[in-house]
Parts: structure tokens; C-alpha cells; sequence
């Protein structure tokens, strides 16, 4: 597996979140509660792991699903996830 | 999208080209006029994407046989059709209704000056069958006739609760409390069945069941105030008020539909669990019809869904997110409609004095939403949340390589 940075994370979930809800990436600041966002819900929430689980061939727990409120927080979740599986992420 | 396609066939054996008109409220139309003995391969050499609206078949073009070979091809069913003829004043032949005909007009009607009017005519009939993604040609191969009868015949009547009867020795504060929340979390049921019926404005198989799950589910506020009523508590009726706002609309019918069978699945668990604990005979009369009741909802949710979700793979996605949704996140007690929509009311907090009464209530209903989730999916190896957004990844993965 290559090495991901944490900061390559929380550029990806950037981008993925922006993707879903249909805004600027610019937009999706690092420290933005998710929940803030316009359109954002449970339903996004899941579609958004769901492709950050593809994209980096891992499995998250439920609970990021529904308790992660920043990209920060919720790139830091997913590089635990990818460190747990086995790269190691630079920080 | 393309335009919708008109034919006009009358007995010409010159191809004329398209034209294009322009009709209020749909825009550009194209109007095709084949020769008629081109007809049959008009039909079939149709480009897959075109939408053929409407026809129209001159009487004088041998219109049965052109009618029948139309309607010979499954594609066109819900293509209008109409004979053009001099006569129509006549009864409409039987052959019309048979092959759904949609009338028989005179010439006048596809003459340069008449024809906008007819085509939008026309066309709102076709958009009106189109927007029904489960159109059946005949209304009673609808699934609100197929579960009618079921539905009509379980339920309770009125007779069986006897508020004469009560034992008032036998209530206490923690049951008036149950009962009080039990009937303010029902009136959440009303904004629903606004929501429904604006959902789903366009068909009319599941908004007809939506008319009698609502008049059932009113009745569950209205027995319980009335039991209320006659143990000397009066019910305000702000409660109800509060749930009318409507709360937002979903805007995937199965997901929506998967969400009330949760919702009801854990409603039926949380009565029979009141009734198991409770033990003054009127109410826990009460409460086992309302656990039946919602049972039964849940039922009926589940195959208005599963009609949907079978061999519709956006369906069945969006039924298996809100299911993952809601059965995965307990973190703070369970989620029902009416507690996440009405923030300022009771329900949130009085659902969970509920769940209390007897913790693996809700786990029981969840377990029965995985059965209806494993059958929905057609995969048996589903038992938890997570393996339901497994498969939400397998489905992802599989979307994708298409
Ligand atoms: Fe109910
Ligand atoms: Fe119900």
C-alpha cells in the first residue's frame, strides 16, 4: 500500500465531501463542522465513508459514521484506520 | 432528455420528415408522420431512447391492425392513442377499450390549428402513467388491492376496548406517564401522512394504503387519550398542534418507506413490551392491539418497499442506507420520526423512558428489520449494521465496474 499522509486524507475527504454536496472544495475548511454544511446528513455522512472506505481499501466503524464533526477529525479517524491496516501514514 | 415523439399515421405512402412544434408546459415535441406501410418497421426500428408519447391513426389507415401491432410491444404500453375519424359520435367500439384507446377524435383535432392542443392533451396523459414508476395496466393488479382484504380484515374494532372496565387499583404514576407519551409520540403520525400523500403526489397504489394506515394510526392517539380521559387526565391539545408542522420530505420513496418499517418494527416491540409489564387489563388490552397494529404496519411498509426495490438497484442502495442508518446509530436511544422532527416536543425523551421499561425490546424489532433487510438485499449473510454497509460497498464496487 503506498504511504498516505494525513494531510493527502484530509485533502481527499475535502474533495470527496465537496463532491457529494455539490460545493467548492475551497468551501469544506479543515476545522468546518460537517454537520454545518448545506445538505448535509446522516445519508451523506455514510456515502462519503462509503467512498473513503473504496478509495482506500479499508473498513471504518460505525460510529465515524455518525460522530465525526470535522474533516480534521475525520481524516485522523481514517488514518488510525489505514495505520491499523497495516501503512503508515506521515504526519 | 430528448423530446417526447408524436406519430400522426394516416394512409400516405410518402415519408414526410419530422417537424418539431412547440407545445406549452413541455416545450419542443417532435412530430413524426411515417408511411403507412412502413408502420411495422417504424415501430421496431424506433431509437430505444425515443419516447413515444402519443399516436394518432387515421380511420382510413386500417387503424385495428395498426393499433394491435403497437400494442404488440411491451415498450409502448403507456403510449396514447388515438383514431382520427369523421365519426365520433357514435358509441366507442369495444375493440378501443380493449386496446387502450384513448378516444377517437375527428380530423379537426390533428389539423395544423388543432394540434398543439391535442399533442399537450396527449401528452399530459402519457407524463401522468409515466411518473408511475410501478404502472400496471389494470388497477387492480395494483398492490394496494392485493394487500386490501389482509389489511381490512385484521383489524381491531372498537367493541373490544372497554373503557367502562378499568381497574383503576392497578395504575400508577409511571404507567399514566407511559400511556401520556405513548399517545403525544402517535400524533407524530399525522405530519407523516401529509408527507406521504406529497411524496408520493403522482401514484396512486401506496398513497391509497397511506389514506388507511393514517385514519389506523389516529386512532392509537385517540384510544389512549381516551383512556386517559377516563382515568381524570386530560390530554392538551398542543401535543398534536406541535407534530403538524411537517418535517422534511424524503426524496427517495424507499428510503422513506424503510425508515417506517423500522420505525413501526420498534413501535410494535415498545406496546408489547407496555403490555408485558403493565398489568391493568384495559390497557394492556389497548397496547397489545396497538403492538398488532404496527406489526402490521411494518408488513405492509416492508412490501411497498420491496416492490420497489426489486430489480431497481437505486431503490434498493437508498433502502439499504436508511436502514444502515437507523440501525446502526443508538448511540443516543433509538431513533423514531417523531422524536428527530419535533425537538421542542416530548416524544425523543418519552420514547426512551419507554425503551427502559425492558432494554432488548428494540433489539428484538431491530432483529426483525435484518430479516426484512436480508430479503430486500437477496443476500442471508447479513446479520449486523456493519454487514449491511458492506454491502453497501459491494454494491458501490459493482455500480462502478458496470
Ligand atoms: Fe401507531
Ligand atoms: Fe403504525
Amino acid at each position: 500500500m503506498p504511504r498516505t499522509s494525513v494531510t493527502d486524507i484530509e485533502q481527499t475527504v475535502r474533495r470527496f465531501v465537496a463532491e457529494k454536496l455539490s460545493i467548492e472544495a475551497e468551501a469544506v475548511d479543515l476545522d468546518t463542522d460537517l454537520r454545518s454544511l448545506p445538505r448535509f446528513d446522516s445519508i451523506h455522512a455514510l456515502q462519503i465513508v462509503l467512498e473513503i472506505e473504496q478509495h482506500y481499501d479499508i473498513e471504518v466503524e460505525n460510529r465515524v459514521v455518525f460522530e465525526t464533526s470535522t474533516v480534521r477529525d475525520f481524516a485522523a479517524a481514517i488514518a488510525t484506520v489505514i495505520a491499523e491496516a497495516g501503512a503508515e501514514p506521515l504526519s | 432528455m430528448p423530446s417526447p415523439t408524436v406519430t400522426l399515421l394516416t394512409p400516405t405512402t410518402v415519408v414526410s420528415p419530422a417537424e418539431r412544434l412547440t407545445v406549452p408546459t413541455f416545450g419542443d415535441v417532435v412530430v413524426d408522420r411515417p408511411a403507412h406501410a412502413d408502420w411495422q418497421r417504424y415501430l421496431h426500428e424506433l431509437d430505444p431512447t425515443t419516447e413515444l408519447a402519443a399516436v394518432w391513426i387515421s380511420a382510413d389507415a386500417e387503424p385495428l391492425p395498426a393499433v394491435r401491432a403497437l400494442r404488440s410491444l411491451t415498450r409502448f404500453d403507456r403510449t396514447r392513442v388515438y383514431v382520427v375519424g369523421p365519426d365520433t359520435a357514435g358509441p366507442v367500439p369495444g375493440w378501443a377499450e380493449a386496446l387502450d384507446v384513448e378516444d377517437i377524435v375527428r380530423p379537426a383535432a390533428v389539423a395544423p390549428e388543432g394540434l398543439t392542443t391535442s399533442v399537450e392533451l396527449a401528452l399530459r396523459a402519457h407524463r401522468a402513467l409515466m411518473t408511475d414508476d410501478l404502472y400496471t395496466d389494470f388497477y387492480l393488479d395494483m398492490t394496494f388491492n392485493k394487500i386490501f382484504d389482509w389489511f381490512e380484515t385484521t383489524r381491531w374494532d372498537w367493541k373490544e376496548v372497554d373503557l367502562d372496565r378499568i381497574e383503576h387499583g392497578m395504575l400508577d404514576e409511571r404507567t399514566v406517564d407511559f400511556l401520556t407519551e405513548a399517545a403525544v409520540i402517535e400524533f407524530g403520525t399525522l405530519p407523516g401522512a401529509h408527507n406521504f400523500l406529497r411524496e408520493w403526489q403522482d401514484e396512486v397504489s401506496f398513497s391509497s394504503w397511506a389514506l388507511q394506515w393514517g385514519a389506523e394510526e389516529s386512532r392509537h392517539s385517540l384510544v389512549q387519550a381516551r383512556y386517559l380521559d377516563q382515568i381524570g387526565v386530560k390530554l392538551r391539545s398542543k401535543h398534536a398542534l406541535y407534530k403538524r408542522e411537517p418535517y422534511p420530505q424524503g426524496d427517495v420513496r424507499s428510503a422513506t418507506l424503510m425508515m417506517n418499517v423500522i420505525s413501526e418494527s420498534r413501535a410494535s416491540a415498545l406496546y408489547k413490551a407496555l403490555a408485558a409489564h403493565i398489568s391493568e387489563p384495559v390497557i394492556r388490552k389497548i397496547w397489545r392491539l396497538l403492538a398488532r397494529d404496527e406489526a402490521r404496519h411494518c408488513r405492509a411498509f416492508s412490501v411497498f418497499m420491496r416492490e420497489l426495490c426489486d430489480s431497481n438497484p437505486a431503490h434498493q442502495t437508498a433502502a439499504l442506507s436508511m436502514a444502515y442508518i437507523w440501525l446502526a446509530d443508538r448511540g443516543n436511544g433509538v431513533k423514531h420520526p417523531a422524536g428527530m422532527f419535533y425537538p421542542h416536543s416530548t416524544s425523543a425523551a418519552g420514547i426512551r423512558r419507554i425503551e427502559t421499561i425492558q432494554q432488548d425490546s428494540v433489539d428484538a424489532a431491530d432483529a426483525k428489520v435484518m430479516s426484512i433487510v436480508r430479503l430486500l438485499a437477496d443476500d442471508d449473510s447479513l446479520e449486523t449494521p456493519r454487514d449491511i454497509k458492506a454491502k453497501l460497498r459491494d454494491l458501490a464496487r459493482r455500480s462502478g465496474a458496470r
